[in-house]
Order: C-alpha cells, then structure tokens, then sequence
C-alpha cells in the first residue's frame, strides 16, 4: 500500500463477477450480494490499482487512458468510491486537503478545465 | 413428511411450468377446483409423478366434536408455510409460493419483479416490488393502447428478450393487502403473445403531486435497477447479469418520480413513440419485429 502520503492501493479480485459494457464496468460482489456500476474513470483506477502504482501515476494514466485532465484529486474521488464499495483490499486514507475537497469543488474545477462553464 | 404421507389424500395433481415439476394434493376433493386459477402461465399437466416440489393442502372446517374446528393448513414439501382458519389466504400463500419457487428455480428463464407492457414491437419494463405502483402504471398503459405482458414479473430468455406472464392484473383498493383480479381487456388490452426486446426500462416510484420529468441513466445503472428485483440473483448472479446486461443494450433507460399514472403514462409512450421512428426497425436485434 505504499506509505500514508504515497499510497499504493491494491484492488479486490476475489469474489466478484465483473462484465464489461461500452462505458461502464459492473461489478457484482458474492460476499456482499451487491452490484455496483463504476464510471470510466472508476474502473480504470480500480483496473490499475495492483499495489504498486501510486495516485500521481494513476491521475497519469487517467489522462492517458480517458484523454481528460486528471489530477490526483479524481483519482482520491474513484479511490474513495472504491473503497465505499469495497473494492479495494485496504482501504486509503485521503490526506487532508483532498478530505476537505468536495465532489462539486472538483467537478468544477473539471468543468472549467474542460470548457464547460 | 411421512407423516404428511400417511395422512389421506383425496385429490392431487402434477404439472410442469417453465422446467419444474411440481405437484399438489388435498384432503378434500372441492378444494382442486380452485387450483387452475392459481397456477403460473403456461403450464402443462405433467406425464410422471415425480415432482421437485410438493404442496400439501389440508382442508380444517368443522372437527368430529360440537364446537371444534381444524385449521386449514399447506405445507410445501414438508415445511408448513399457511395455517388459517379461512381458505382464502391459505390459497393466496399457495400461489405467492409457487410463483417465486418457479421464479427462484426455473433454468431457462430469468425472473425480475416487473410491470411489462409492449409498444410499437417492443417491451417496456418497469421494475418494483409490490406496493410500488407497477400495477398501477401498467394498467394505465393498458388504458392508453398498450400491450400486456405482465404485472408481476418480466420474464427474460437468453437473448434478453422479455416473455409474457400474462397473470390477472391485481389491483389493490386503499390499504387492502390482496388485490382484486381484473383481466387486462376489462382495462382495454389484451395480452401479448411472443417475446419482446426491451424497448425502455423505467425506473419510478409514486410521489404525491409530482411530475413525470425522468432523465435518461445509462444501461449499466438500468442493469442495476433490475438486479435489484432479480429473484434468482443470489443464487445466479452471472447469467442474471449476463442476460440484463444483453436485456438493456437498446433501451432507453428512464428514471424519476412520477406523479399520477395517466398522465406519466401518455408522455411515456409519446416518447417511446418518438423513438421508435428515430430507430429504424432494422436496428432492432433479430426476432424483433
């Protein structure tokens, strides 16, 4: 998992039913008996995340990935869907600027990036 | 169960619905005739005794001493699941049972709790649990030119095509728990008869004085809504996501609240009718049409 402000997530592969769609991964967990329905950018952290790749490399390979402007504050967001959803083997803490960051601050700050305001 | 055995039998009967076979028996031969009301679409006398499941129905009434009376009792297999002192509820257990065996069990069909009507050659469903007004809208769609299919269960093949369980639509008055069974053409319909792909699924609940401004989710979260009212998911999950997820792949998924039915009802096939001259019939997966 890495240290506290470098984290290295690992994501759950046991006992889940994954089926891909165009857009988006399902994800059905046997333990729990619960679907969940990951957005782009949550399954491809969650496909990333093998214990040795840190945020800032997954924030670039979202970039790469889904051609968008990734920053470490989206790959925190996927990583605490994640975690809420139990896919993830520890779950990570988020340092405290990031906790204090909401998802509309960091909607906003995608949408202006992207041109949206 | 021998002790079920052992005790006499007047009347019984073997059918196979949807793959499984089961049986029924009474003790008193006046109680078979409700039976055909009570069994699923489509069922057939079965050739052989032998059953997956067995219903026992022992009929109470008055007992051999002044003042006494038995109540009436149903056991399936040997597990006691009604025991009343009036038939009625025994007969509804009998049926709400049977119903979910079949829809927990049956191999080659996927059961979701779901209204489904069909429009212009394709299938809407709405997915819900009782008392979350499925029937409600379906009959209301009933009213306004739509095809029966169901208001109990959308019933998936393999291609993600829903098949009618055309049952009598129960339509609850006020608080009452049971419903009163009302045929679809009472409402202006009339039941369909072969399979449909899923045109839209619409994901709603009744809100007093609300409006009917869904918006459109994407298949995975229309996925996820039917899951939710899967009955075999637990014991399935990879074909029942296997088949919704090939259910879903051309449907419009709409979700909100929705006021009063009527209303929802015409604005919804308005615009599925709209949709339907965007995508030309081609489009539509094979068997379609």
């Amino acid at each position: 998992m890495g240290n506290a402000n470098n984290p290295t997530p690992r994501a759950r592969k046991e006992g889940l039913l994954v089926e891909e769609l165009p857009d988006e991964t399902l994800v059905y967990d046997l333990k729990r008996d619960k679907a969940h329905c990951l957005n782009p950018t949550a399954a491809l952290v969650w496909q990333h995340c093998d214990g040795q790749t840190t945020v800032a490399e997954l924030a670039a390979l979202l970039e790469k990935g889904l051609e968008i402007p990734a920053n470490d504050v989206l790959v925190w967001m996927a990583l605490e869907r994640l975690r809420r959803a139990h896919l993830l083997t520890e779950p990570v803490r988020l340092p405290a600027p990031q906790a204090r960051y909401s998802r509309r601050q960091a909607m906003r700050t995608w949408g202006w990036v992207r041109g949206w305001r | 169960m021998r002790k079920l055995d052992r005790l006499g039998w007047a009347d019984g009967t073997c059918f196979v619905a949807y793959g499984l076979r089961v049986g029924v028996r009474v003790n008193a031969p006046g109680a078979m005739d409700r039976l055909p009301a009570l069994l699923p679409p489509g069922w057939k006398p079965a050739g052989s005794p032998e059953v997956d499941r067995l219903y026992s129905l022992i009929v109470g009434g008055e007992g051999s001493r002044p003042n006494v009376r038995h109540f009436n009792l149903l056991y399936a297999n040997s597990a006691r699941i009604a025991r009343s002192m009036d038939l009625d509820p025994v007969f509804s257990n009998l049926e709400s049972d049977l119903q979910l065996y079949i829809a927990e069990r049956a191999r080659r069909r996927l059961f979701v709790h779901a209204g489904v009507v069909g429009w212009h050659g394709r299938a809407i469903v709405i997915p819900g649990r009782s008392f979350s007004g499925k029937t409600t809208l379906v009959a209301a769609l009933l009213r306004a030119g739509a095809t029966y299919y169901s208001d109990e269960f959308a019933v998936f093949d393999g291609r993600g095509r829903v098949h009618p369980y055309p049952t009598p639509l129960s339509i609850r008055e006020g608080k009452d728990a049971r419903g009163k069974r009302c045929p679809p053409e009472a409402l202006g319909g009339h039941p369909g008869v072969g399979p449909l792909p899923v045109g839209s699924v619409v994901v709603t609940k009744y809100r007093q004085g609300a409006r009917w401004r869904p918006r459109q989710v994407t298949p995975g979260r229309a996925v996820l809504a039917l899951l939710a009212h899967t009955v075999p998911v637990r014991r399935r999950p990879r074909a029942a996501i296997t088949r919704l997820r090939k259910a879903v792949s051309d449907a419009l998924v709409l979700k909100g609240v929705r006021g009063e039915a009527e209303e929802m009802a015409e604005s919804l096939l308005r615009r599925l009718e709209e949709r339907v001259i965007a995508v030309p019939a081609e489009r539509l997966p094979q068997g379609a049409a």
